[in-house]
């Protein structure tokens, strides 16, 4: 069953106001959190956090396409190795 | 000379000669201008024309090759082509293989070197080895690393400031 629209997006409240305090300061600084069920909001582009995967902290840069999206889909908790493609690019963020 | 693994020759196709190879590319369709293809020594070059496709991979034909025996002495060999033909890159963005391996500095002082590029589906993240040891994991924006000279095998990187205490 999924959640109720009335209810809105779920993130945790610590989370909420770690990442209006980096915004306010303006810091490059990085949120860490162990929150993976948190959803992602509009408020939170552009700030990076770094979500434990219960190993180490994997830093996620929240661009405008993940809103919606919970932080633990991108700090996946198991290792996959595959062959890296040849001429796989890294793009380097603004 | 930096040699750069494309694919695996994983089967024959037909009685020609005709090979059939799983591309190591995130584009199958980017074969042109791999040529010439060699082994992973760089001793022994083919001459490679794509024929066609079957499912994930290539059926290439190699020049001298025309028979089905002698192309099943290749089964399971590595194709590597150099790393000046992979076609160029735009602006902000690298290569893996570029990347790997490149000197980390902060500050003008050696700060370790990037072990290795992930993507977990939030940009790109550098994974980097410090002179002390420790690996740690920084996205690849511009904040972190303001200055890329892949020429001069460099990195400029600039530290949170919470990644900053946690190094003390």
């Amino acid at each position: 069953m999924t959640r109720s629209i009335w209810k809105g997006p779920f993130v945790d409240a610590d989370l909420l106001k770690k990442a209006e305090k980096v915004k306010a300061s303006g810091r490059h600084e990085q949120i860490k959190t162990w929150s993976r069920r948190s959803t992602i909001l509009p408020d939170f582009v552009g700030l990076t956090f770094t979500v434990y995967n219960g190993h180490k902290f994997i830093p996620v840069l929240v661009s405008e396409n993940m809103i919606g999206h919970k932080f633990g889909e991108f700090a996946p908790t198991r290792t996959f190795v595959a062959h890296t493609a040849a001429d796989a690019k890294a793009k380097q963020e603004a | 000379m930096s040699l750069i693994a494309v694919g695996q020759i994983v089967n024959v196709h037909g009685i020609k000669g005709v090979m059939k190879v799983k591309p190591y590319l995130v584009n199958m369709s980017d074969f042109k201008g791999l040529n010439p293809l060699t082994d992973k020594d760089g001793k022994k070059h083919f001459e490679a024309t794509l024929v066609g496709h079957q499912k994930e991979c290539w059926l290439v034909a190699m020049k001298g090759i025309t028979d089905r025996t002698t192309a099943e002495n290749f089964k399971g060999l590595e194709l590597y082509t150099k790393r000046e033909n992979l076609p160029k890159t735009k602006e902000n963005e690298f290569y893996h293989c570029d990347l790997v391996g490149v000197a980390v500095y902060q500050n003008d002082l050696e700060f370790g070197k990037v072990l290795r590029v992930l993507n977990y589906g939030a940009g790109d993240i550098l994974q980097i080895k410090t002179i002390q040891g420790q690996t740690l994991e920084l996205s690849f924006s511009k904040a972190n690393f303001p200055k890329v000279d892949i020429a001069n095998k460099k990195i400029q990187i600039v530290l949170p400031e919470d990644m900053k205490e946690r190094l003390k």
